[in-house]
């Protein structure tokens, strides 16, 4: 595995392009504890809250490469910019 | 123990199982009835979305650290949804038939369905052990006509499948 895996793509031409990764986040929904998460997911489902858009939450996404925002009306989701580097600690945790 | 507070299962007794209801189920109190007795909103797992209004004994269920966040509670409390005379009519949590891995078969053509190339007697395999309302993931990788192996994951209403022997 590279170093630049998951950081650049090259397209057919040649073209170097940065990944940008985005985490997914929905109003309420707490990454952790996994607990508090599932009560959340559950309180909110009860609320009407879309079930797909709350699985959603937390996951990292390449921008490009992700389902398109707002996923219906009254989406309560959005994108957070992160950097490669935070996606890599969670890939490769023990990594240095 | 106080309203609002987060609480889990952790005495399984005859009452609750009739309910559908397994050790270690999460909730949260809605009501304090009397010095012994709760009326707990739990939900499951095994459904996201699902839940069942049951009063419990203070003894069978344990107040868990994590606490629900302050807004969400003061939503909770305006909330016109949240109407406690309808809430407590569901008193049980809905059992998913299927279990993980369990060869289903789809019953119904339908265009959610199709436009995946999934279609009527299609068999697949459930794949994650529990349910979205009420839907399941459905494994339906196969090999087509040339030899080659396609892989379709989708989202399927229980009552579209049936289990296999």
């Amino acid at each position: 595995m590279s170093v630049f895996d998951g950081l650049i793509r090259v397209d057919e031409a040649g073209n170097i392009y940065y990944n940008q990764w985005i985490e997914w986040d929905h109003l309420m929904v707490p990454n952790k504890p996994e607990l508090l998460r599932n009560i959340m997911r559950n309180i909110l489902a009860f609320f009407g809250h879309c079930k797909s858009c709350t699985s959603l939450d937390g996951c990292y996404l390449l921008d490009d490469n992700r389902p398109k925002q707002p996923l219906h009306e009254n989406c309560d989701c959005e994108k957070l910019e992160i950097s490669f580097s935070q996606v890599s600690k969670k890939l490769l945790p023990n990594a240095q | 123990m106080r309203e609002n507070d987060i609480v889990t299962l952790i005495k399984l007794k005859k009452e609750y199982a009739e309910k559908n209801l397994y050790l270690n189920a999460h909730g949260v109190i809605i009501k304090i009835l009397t010095d012994d007795k709760l009326l707990v909103i739990f939900f499951n797992d095994k459904m996201v979305g699902d839940y069942a209004v049951v009063e419990v004994c203070r003894t069978d269920v344990k107040k868990c650290d994590e606490k629900l966040p302050l807004d969400l509670v003061k939503e909770i409390k305006q909330s016109k949804k949240f109407n406690l005379d309808k809430v407590e009519q569901k008193k049980e949590f809905k059992r998913v038939p299927f279990n993980e891995c369990d060869v289903v078969e789809l019953l119904v053509e339908k265009e959610e369905y199709a436009k995946y190339g999934v279609h009527k007697g299609a068999v697949g395999y459930i794949a994650i052990d529990y349910a979205s309302g009420d839907t399941v993931l459905v494994d339906f990788s196969d090999i087509d006509t040339d030899s080659d192996f396609y892989t379709d994951c989708i989202s399927v209403k229980i009552e579209d499948l049936k289990k296999m022997k």
